[in-house]
């Protein structure tokens, strides 16, 4: 055994210590062990995210940043490093990079192995970001939008006022007018506002299982299309069968729909609030 | 095979196109499987209840190690309270014909009342379902009870349980209160007989310790109501 793999082994029996400690919900202990892994070979990833979990367990954010950081330098694919590294940006009130790596995240985690799916957890805390992030700009928004709508109802009165007073005999007409215009303007400016004004979302878009917007989807054989971890769920806990047409179904039948993953995102960029989560 | 099947696509066709009610009744345990052959124009309805008799098989040994969740009456979990805060708002905006549900401020027990449909022995009666979610519904099938009094049928005990295999081994979580109810009343529609089940009063016996339905060993048969 060369010195390399010496160290290598030594590093991963490390690790292992690690992971006990951790269970243990000895995270000092657990970082030391990390910390000597790490020192034995550093271009192991999972020694790093390992590490930034301890101190995400610890509230130490700086820390879990840095390991994140570098843990991606080494895997830019790493679903935890771009979560907890996601979450670390958002303490720190880094909002719009912090949502970049949760989404970022949430797309390297839906094909992930069914081990370490984490897609759940990614997407509550990407939706509440994104949710704070649209009542942060929709405010903006609507207030603008009203400023600009007072500005012409006073333009449109403005006028109706001269045009009343130039020309007498028709003032009845032209009350009727006025009027019709300021309830057209009053129309055009609710449906400015019809993206940013929460409502239903289209049934196409949810689960019918969960009734929520969809997070993974998969589609069966059969063309329907379930979330992924309750399709899981359900083949695991009730029956191998497709809920709807009860044909049988297999876990590897399932198949991700990214047509209707595209139209999620779609809705969801132009609609924030959709984001809300209890 | 029922003639609930007709009076169904009257009602719903849309919901029930999966969910042909079989209605079934509780056995004896130890007894043989055994069921009479079904419509023959109905291949589809036969291949789906083969299959859910073989699922009812496989649940057995659950059911007898574990008592039902239903009755223990644990907090819904976070889908479950999700799932039913939607189903409560779709109700409310669309409920189906035949059916006021009492609101409360109870998420996990709904209390339903059910109006006989026009045309029907049960026509202009009213009656109550108790419906109880259990902690991960939809994965598990609510339990669903006729209050006291429960309308006379030969699926239906005095004591209000319902001989439904949707409510037990053929539960599938792409169900809904909603579709739930509309099996139940086309199941009371399609009824021309008011009575109780032939084992109504053994059956009642055994259950007066208060046990729940979905404690019972459900059983298809050949069903001419």
């Amino acid at each position: 055994m060369g010195p390399n793999a010496a160290a290598a082994k030594q590093a991963e029996q490390l690790r292992i210590d690690g992971n006990t400690y951790f269970k243990k919900d000895r995270f000092g202990a657990a970082i030391d062990a990390y910390t000597e892994a790490i020192t034995l070979c550093p271009n192991v990833p999972v020694y790093w995210t390992n590490r930034a979990l301890c101190h995400l367990k610890r509230n130490d954010w700086e820390r879990v940043e840095e390991d994140c950081r570098k843990a991606i330098q080494l895997d830019s694919n790493l679903v935890k490093a771009h979560y907890m590294l996601g979450l670390a940006l958002l303490k720190r009130q880094e909002h719009a990079k912090g949502i970049r790596e949760l989404q970022k995240a949430l797309d390297l985690g839906r094909g992930a192995d069914p081990k370490g799916y984490m897609v759940e957890e990614i997407w509550q805390e990407l939706a509440k970001a994104k949710y704070l992030e649209w009542e942060c700009s929709s405010t903006k928004r609507s207030w603008e939008l009203q400023s600009l709508k007072e500005a012409c109802e006073s333009a449109l009165k403005e006028r109706h006022f001269l045009d009343s007073s130039q020309m007498e005999g028709f003032v009845d007409d032209a009350t009727t007018t006025h009027l019709e215009q300021l309830e057209a303007l009053g129309k055009i400016f609710n449906k400015a506002a019809e993206d940013d004004t929460p409502a239903e979302i289209p049934d196409f878009l949810c689960c019918k299982i969960t009734l929520d917007i969809f997070h993974d989807p998969v589609i069966t054989p059969s063309g329907h299309t379930y979330e992924r971890a309750v399709i899981l769920e359900h083949l695991k806990k009730v029956g191998k069968f497709d809920p709807f047409t009860r044909q049988p179904l297999q876990p590897s039948q399932l198949v991700p729909n990214l047509a209707i993953k595209e139209a999620v995102q779609a809705f969801l960029d132009k609609h924030g609030w959709a984001y809300k989560v209890d | 095979m029922c003639s609930g099947v007709g009076l169904i696509s009257r009602i719903s066709l849309s919901t029930l196109f999966f969910f042909h009610p079989f209605v079934i009744t509780n056995c004896e345990p130890n007894l043989t499987l055994h069921f009479h052959s079904p419509n023959p124009t109905l291949p589809s309805l036969f291949s789906s209840l083969l299959f859910s008799l073989s699922l009812s098989l496989s649940l057995y040994a659950q059911k007898i190690m574990t008592s039902s969740s239903a009755s223990s009456r644990k907090n819904l979990s976070k889908i479950a309270c999700n799932r039913l805060q939607k189903e409560l708002v779709e109700w409310q905006v669309n409920p189906p014909s035949g059916f006021n549900h009492k609101v409360t401020d109870n998420l996990q027990r709904w209390v339903i009342e059910v109006i006989g449909a026009p045309g029907t022995l049960y026509a202009n009666e009213t009656y109550q379902l108790q419906v109880d979610f259990p902690e991960n519904y939809p994965m598990e099938a609510p339990q669903v009870i006729f209050l006291n009094p429960a309308p006379l049928h030969p699926h239906i005990y005095s004591n209000g349980h319902i001989c439904l295999d949707i409510l037990y081994d053929s539960w599938s979580p792409a169900m809904t209160v909603s579709s739930i109810c509309i099996s139940i009343l086309s199941m009371l529609s399609s009824s021309t007989v008011k009575q109780r089940p032939e084992d109504n009063d053994r059956y009642v016996k055994n259950c007066r310790n208060g046990r729940s339905p979905k404690e019972t060993r459900w059983w298809f048969h050949d069903d001419k109501v």
